[in-house]
């Protein structure tokens, strides 16, 4: 599996930090609870905040020829708003709930003047920023080489990993959107995964079975994307 | 739409950007190197010893896979190699080759780290560059998957010109192929396509742009994106 996962729902960068930073940081949030397909931030707007899901996880995507592209999906392993560290307000991408649920966040403004303050804080975010840009890296490869079946395969291990459930709700048409093709192509991929026993679909949900004959279905990108991560926080 | 160089030709557009008593303590730990086509400043998961100021020269960041590799971002002088460095970490995110002969600037990693602690207005620049390669990355993940070759060798050497400043590169197909991840004769067939349009020509090794608003109009909308990305930020 992923990282270390708790029984109480936290997030892992935020509980990586010295208590004291965390705290001044966790007094500037507020819980918010986010539903299916809300925007969090907005392509080429500010961020009005800076996220870190607890059980709530991210699709960041972009604009393409035929309706959109995911390019990073965030959880409770990272946090939304890496460019506030870069000194740039502006979101990317757009940042859309793929799993409901349960986020601090923190207003833009004063995650910015806390990042100045708090170097355990920047040091990690730092860490995190690279590991993403690592992973988009990933992803341009992933996007030019990998078959659907892969990349859905792939994408279910990811998800599953953010919404710390095999059981998780998504529809043909929204993995479509995110995959970069057509659904058709998408329905075939389920069904073949599905006929090999792998996952079930019914209903807008998602059932993975066989987790590890899914990993061994997934592309590698998968795999390196999580020695990406335990990697760039590796002391 | 274009990349506008700096003032003088053997310069580096960000450290132009700095005021002049930064650019001469950033310049005094520089050594202006030349380095041939190919010649690998970085590797993906290294450790970083230099940062690279393009001024002359042009830098291909490469992500290597197990599928073939793939171009995620190029640089010119109108940026630097060396994010993670920016980003605190150190390791080299992607694979860095040279990819137009020339001249760079080069500084030691840490010299470079201490001055982006001292300077304020250095790290502001860093920042946001690392911003806009991270946009280019996520453009190169959907322009790879979306977009016909001839339309991406378009948009390719439009980028190089940029900068280069030149309408003359030396340039193999299979490096070309390299780049774009996709197979030689992908390759031939675009360049043959647009040399028959007299857009470009092409001969031994030796790619000439002949008419770039033309050849604007055959790239894909990435490349425009791709300079107002850097323009929205740097002007």
């Amino acid at each position: 599996m992923f990282l270390h996962q708790g029984n109480a729902p936290s997030n892992t960068l935020l509980a990586a930090l010295p208590r004291a930073d965390r705290a001044r940081l966790v007094a500037l949030a507020e819980p918010a609870r986010l539903g299916l397909r809300d925007a969090v931030a907005r392509r080429g707007e500010p961020f009005s905040h800076a996220y870190f899901p607890l059980t709530a996880f991210f699709s960041k995507v972009v604009p393409a020829d035929r309706g959109s592209l995911e390019v990073g999906l965030v959880g409770f392993e990272g946090f939304l708003g890496f460019p506030l560290l870069l000194g740039v307000d502006l979101s990317p991408h757009d940042a859309i709930v793929q799993g409901g649920g349960d986020a601090l966040r923190i207003p833009a403004r004063a995650f910015r003047r806390e990042l100045e303050r708090s170097s355990p804080l920047r040091r990690l975010a730092g860490r995190y920023t690279h590991v993403v840009m690592t992973q988009l890296a990933q992803n341009v490869v992933c996007n030019r080489f990998h078959v659907v079946e892969q990349r859905l395969a792939r994408w279910l291990l990811m998800s599953a990993d953010r919404a710390r459930s095999l059981n998780f709700a998504v529809t043909h048409a929204f993995l479509a959107m995110i995959l970069g093709v057509r659904r058709v192509g998408v329905t075939q991929a389920a069904q073949a995964l599905s006929d090999r026993g792998l996952i079930e679909y019914a209903r807008g949900r998602m059932v993975i079975r066989d987790r590890r004959a899914l990993q061994a279905v997934a592309c590698p990108c998968y795999r390196i994307d999580l020695e990406t991560y335990r990697e760039g926080f590796r002391r | 739409m274009l990349l506008n160089p700096p003032a003088a030709q053997a310069q580096n557009r960000l450290i132009a950007m700095l005021p002049p008593a930064e650019r001469k303590r950033l310049l005094e730990r520089c050594e202006r190197v030349s380095h041939d086509l190919e010649h690998i400043l970085a590797r993906d998961g290294e450790q970083m010893r230099h940062a690279w100021f393009p001024t002359t020269g042009m830098i291909s960041q490469i992500q290597p896979s197990e599928s073939g590799w793939i171009e995620v971002a190029l640089v010119g002088f109108e940026g630097m190699v060396g994010l993670g460095l920016v980003l605190g970490v150190g390791k080299s995110l992607v694979t860095a080759t040279v990819q137009a002969p020339g001249e760079f600037l080069r500084i030691p990693a840490r010299a470079y780290q201490a001055e982006l602690e001292r300077s304020a207005r250095l790290r502001k620049l860093s920042g946001a560059y690392a911003y806009v390669q991270m946009k280019q990355m996520a453009l190169a993940a959907a322009c790879n998957r979306f977009h016909l070759v001839e339309q991406r060798l378009a948009r390719w050497l439009l980028m190089s010109a940029d900068r280069t400043r030149s309408r003359r590169f030396r340039m193999t197909h299979d490096v070309l192929a390299q780049m774009l991840g996709v197979r030689r004769p992908g390759v031939t067939s675009a360049a043959s396509a647009l040399q028959a349009r007299n857009l470009i020509r092409y001969s031994r090794g030796t790619i000439d742009v002949l008419d770039r608003t033309a050849l604007e109009a055959a790239s894909c909308e990435c490349y425009r994106a791709q300079v107002q990305a850097y323009k929205g930020l740097f002007g």
